[in-house]
């Protein structure tokens, strides 16, 4: 009896020291820290209530810088073996290059299950040469055309979406178009820096399935397609049809807020940035159209930009789940994706949200189209690419021959790009 | 026999040091930080040099390979050929210029000269990364002042940072500006040290003013001109905040790698790219290159006495 | 008659004087005008830079540029304050600074008492081998450098920035220049009365060497605080960058944040102005005398 009571009071001391710690492990706070910059940062407050509510034992820390300083101090750091965040955002055009350095955490089990559920061409860059899985795919970009209607009302063109598609048919009448625009009313087509950052280039590319790879990882950066990109580019900016601001400048953003282009060749988070700050005035005068094709039955779709979420080797061992659960939340929760999406126009990975009602609203500052529509359809068909982890250092290459072509220290497009072709496999070691 | 000889020398050289153990305790910290923090690194520079290594998995042995490719490519060569011209652009006329201020600032005619000093002589102290960003708002196409400025003559707008032969110019002005000061300095320190009477006796055998600074200042300032060139070298190839902010987005390459000095070359190879091999190799090439062009200017210039 | 052609001559030879004087009087205005030229260009960018500091981002971007703020605000320094740790970033930059003005003061002027006032075997090929160190450029070491760093934990450690440049041979050269003319009878007096060797050096050198320790001194801080790319390299977090570096970091938007760039950068200029306003005489001294003598 005595030994009996012993027994339960036993039981009852160590239920209740368990009970105790489990409640105090319950009660402690985790704390992720994560680097972004200010896009997904401003998508995910979107979603941040409902996190916390889901989550109340985590805290999420950010840390907001540009998406060039996120790159420079995660290479650095992740070099160094110290000083990196816990989770971290990276657009996929950079993430290879961390992927193969060694540095983010293997998430394959935890990702697998979600490896249908998005986009098959977020994987390419989120995956070693085993398959192993590093990173959640957070939002793709599928390119169209941004158009402002009343700038094409004005040079005597018509101005609904419908028409423009069809004026914009192939790249060859978005050129007569250009000259036409400029002429009749003095407004430039677009803008693109002479000293070119090379992004544009890439996504005329990736359209016809070219690139700086192929699939084998082989330089092709001199083909015939990208020749022939690279002379429709320059015909732009030798005859003056381009406005020659660089992307993300004062005078890029005054540019696109007081007419000064009439398009702009970007992929679906540019919408976000359009009417959250850059040009609020000018609501109602945008539309969008697909792009505008290279042959008959091109592919009118292409990709600019896409991020991921991933988890740095960094992150201590008891802090792993809490960061997964960031990651799982932010990447492949419907409603939070669609939340941003309706924020900022962060377009997700997540296929299941592509049938989501948003698509076929009709948003006054497009004057009433469904913008939408126009992306989730190009997402549909994003052509093959691949950024791979050389990608940084491809295009800083790229930049230079492509800067000398439009400026004409180097006339002949084959033989810029056959240079580059040239510094690039010397310089990565690719055939 | 010879073997205790050996052994007498030993000790007596322990002693000797034991004797001595003042100074040399007082020199040794900085023998102790120089084996650690230089000579250390700088062999192990060497030594990597000779590898693939991207700082985290290992080392591949490739043997010259990481210099031949130096050679061999476009960037390196482009980033000396870069400083060779940021160089003509600024230092001739930057230096002669710091001469004219000096020999004017030496005049016992003027008045102000400690303001003026003191003028020219500011921007020396202030980061160059805060300025550098300040050069950004005053060369902006549109909202800039240089623009306005030349505005009033017609000019049509400049976009000073986009092309390469203006970027480069740019950078030139900005290093003038900042290095102005300190050479004048440097010179004017110079000139005070020539004594008066020669210019006085050159007066009275009928000498003009220009003749007395071309027989009498340049030869007398030459050593000064020297350090000052010499500086001047070794600053325009190792650049990098200058060029680093002026273009920011490129990590300062500048339009068509116009500005990309050697320290920004070897900057990007070791730490955006982590080639850390061929980025020892950079350093390398870079300090035996400096190190011959030094040679050359004490040559050239030192021996026209 | 004689009489009349030299006063003649006299009102020439004044005319002529005049007209010298007047020759002078125009090239002083010149030489005048030439100096203000240069000053007002040497001083622009950093008036912009203060006037800017000013501003609201909107009349930064605005045309045609002001040169005042039409409507001078502190809210750019409010927001800096608000969103970057950027009184944190000033203190690191003062603290690095300091603690390495310091310490190289001592261990330079330290070794260069030991070469000036000494007779050592192997002295003068130790002095040598010390200057031959000087033609090391930094740029040679910094990528083993940092591979020592990761080693041994000094990344994003204040350590990492004071230590390497703490004994270098321009300071040592600097101030042995100084030293060695210090009278060898001061410090056998103050042996007699028994003083340690390390005692004459805290007690009687370094009291003498003030002045020199004032000029090297300002070169150390304004190069320590002035120092990019190194700190660049090995700080990473946020709260433990220097001024100059967190600067740059200043990009957390698309759009390029001027307004609390240029407060920041006015802020980061200031301390390194008063200091050189305050100590001219000395800083001058000690740049030109590195100078000659080197």
């Amino acid at each position: 009896m005595r030994r009996m009571r012993m027994l339960v009071l036993t039981v009852v001391i160590a239920s209740l020291l368990v009970v105790a710690s489990m409640g105090s492990a319950f009660a402690q706070e985790t704390t992720v820290t994560v680097w972004a910059w200010q896009f997904p940062a401003d998508c995910a407050q979107a979603s941040m209530e409902r996190f916390n509510a889901l989550y109340p034992d985590i805290n999420v820390e950010w840390e907001i810088m540009g998406p060039g300083d996120v790159y420079d101090n995660l290479l650095l750091a992740l070099s160094a073996g110290e000083g990196a965040p816990d989770a971290v955002c990276l657009e996929s055009s950079h993430l290879a290059q961390y992927v193969a350095l060694g540095g983010l955490l293997d998430i394959t089990d935890r990702a697998l299950p979600y490896y249908d559920k998005m986009e098959t061409a977020k994987w390419v860059e989120a995956r070693d040469e085993q398959g192993r899985i590093y990173a959640m795919p957070l939002d793709s970009g599928p390119v169209a055309i941004w158009y402002r209607r009343d700038i094409f009302g004005n040079a005597g063109f018509p101005s609904d979406p419908e028409s423009v598609a069809e004026l914009l048919d192939t790249w060859d009448d978005f050129y007569e178009v250009a000259k036409l625009v400029k002429e009749r009313s003095g407004v430039y087509m677009f803008a693109d820096p002479g000293s070119s950052d090379g992004r544009l280039f890439e996504m005329l590319l990736w359209q016809q399935e070219a690139g700086y790879v192929d699939r084998k990882g082989k330089v092709v950066i001199d083909s015939p397609k990208a020749v022939r990109t690279l002379e429709w580019l320059g015909k732009f900016h030798k005859e003056d049809l381009v406005q020659d601001t660089s992307p993300w400048t004062a005078g890029w953003y005054a540019g696109i807020d007081e007419g000064g282009v009439a398009t702009i060749i970007e992929a679906v988070w540019m919408g976000g940035f359009l009417w959250s700050w850059i040009t609020p005035g000018s609501a109602g005068n945008w539309g969008v159209v697909p792009l505008p094709v290279w042959e008959k039955d091109g592919v009118r779709s292409s990709n600019d930009g896409g991020s991921t979420y991933a988890i740095t080797n960094q992150c201590p061992e008891e802090k792993i789940e809490a960061a997964w659960k960031f990651l799982e939340f932010f990447t492949a929760d419907r409603q939070a994706l669609v939340a941003g999406w309706r924020l900022l126009d962060n377009f997700p990975s997540l296929m299941e949200c592509w049938t989501d009602p948003l698509v076929e609203e009709e948003v006054a500052f497009f004057g009433e189209q469904k913008y939408r529509k126009v992306f989730t359809e190009a997402a549909k068909k994003i052509p093959w690419w691949n950024y791979t982890k050389d990608y940084s250092e491809m295009n800083s290459i790229a930049q230079v021959y492509l800067t000398a072509y439009n400026l004409g220290d180097e006339t002949d497009a084959q033989e810029a790009l056959t240079q580059a072709a040239a510094e690039i496999r010397a310089r990565t070691g690719r055939e | 026999m010879a073997k205790q000889g050996q052994e007498i020398k030993k000790e007596s050289l322990f002693k000797k040091i034991r004797k001595n153990k003042i100074p040399y305790l007082f020199i040794s910290p900085f023998f102790i930080l120089f084996a650690i923090f230089l000579l250390y690194p700088t062999a192990y520079s060497f030594y990597l040099s000779f590898f693939k290594w991207n700082g985290t998995g290992p080392k591949l042995y490739v043997g010259l390979l990481n210099y031949i490719n130096l050679f061999a490519n476009r960037p390196f060569k482009q980033s000396l050929m870069n400083g060779v011209i940021i160089f003509l652009e600024y230092v001739p006329s930057m230096t002669l210029l710091a001469l004219i201020l000096a020999s004017l600032l030496n005049s016992k005619y003027l008045k102000l000269q400690g303001v003026f000093r003191t003028f020219i002589f500011l921007p020396y102290v202030t980061a160059t990364v805060a300025v550098a960003f300040s050069f950004q708002l005053l060369l902006d196409k549109k909202y800039g002042l240089a623009n306005l400025f030349l505005g009033f003559f017609g000019t049509e707008p400049i976009g000073w940072l986009n092309t390469p032969n203006l970027a480069r110019i740019c950078l030139s002005s900005l290093v003038t500006w900042r290095w102005l000061g300190y050479n004048m300095v440097i010179l004017l320190a110079g000139l005070q040290n020539i004594p008066l009477e020669l210019y006085e006796a050159a007066k009275i055998d009928g000498a003009t003013p220009t003749q007395s600074f071309f027989r009498i200042t340049l030869p007398l300032m030459k050593p000064m001109l020297l350090f000052c060139i010499l500086l001047s070298t070794v600053g325009t190839f190792s650049l990098f905040e200058e060029p680093y902010i002026l273009f920011l987005p490129s990590r300062g390459a500048g339009p068509m790698d116009a500005t990309l000095t050697p320290v920004v070359y070897l900057y990007q190879t070791g730490f955006r790219y982590l080639h850390f091999g061929s980025a020892s190799s950079i350093a390398y090439a870079l300090f035996i290159i400096l190190f011959l062009a030094s040679l050359f200017e004490i040559k050239i210039l030192g021996e026209k006495k | 008659m004689s009489l009349k052609v030299s006063s003649h001559s006299l009102r020439e030879k004044r005319l002529k004087l005049r007209g010298e004087k007047k020759k002078m009087h125009l090239k002083k205005t010149l030489v005048y005008f030439f100096l203000i030229l240069i000053s007002v260009a040497m001083v622009m960018p950093l008036v912009w830079m203060f006037s800017s500091a000013f501003k609201f981002r909107a009349e930064i971007f605005s045309y045609p540029p002001t040169l005042f703020a039409k409507n001078p605000t502190l809210s750019s320094f409010f927001s800096l304050f608000d969103q970057y740790p950027f009184d944190r970033n000033l203190f690191n930059s003062f603290f690095i600074s300091a603690s390495y003005t310091a310490l190289a003061l001592f261990f330079c002027s330290l070794a260069a008492f030991g070469f000036a006032k000494y007779q050592f075997p192997g002295r003068d090929y130790l002095f040598l081998l010390l200057l031959g160190t000087l033609i090391v450029p930094f740029h040679v070491t910094m990528i083993p450098l940092y591979v020592f760093y990761r080693k041994i934990g000094w990344i994003n450690k204040f350590w990492g920035l004071i230590f390497p440049g703490m004994a270098n041979a321009f300071g040592i050269f600097f101030m042995r220049q100084y030293l060695i003319k210090i009278p060898d009878d001061f410090l056998d007096s103050a042996r007699i009365d028994g003083c340690s060797e390390f005692k004459i050096f805290l007690g009687i050198i370094l009291p003498i060497a003030r002045p020199a320790l004032t000029g090297l001194g300002i070169i150390f801080f304004m190069g320590s605080w002035n120092n990019f790319l190194w700190p660049l390299i090995i700080l990473k977090s946020r709260e433990m960058l220097t001024a100059v570096v967190a600067i740059r970091q200043l990009q957390g938007v698309l759009r390029v944040p001027y307004d609390l760039i240029m407060a920041a950068s006015a802020l980061t200029v200031i301390p390194l102005i008063i200091l050189f306003l305050v100590l001219q005489k000395q800083f001058i001294a000690g740049i030109t005398k590195g100078a000659i003598k080197g």
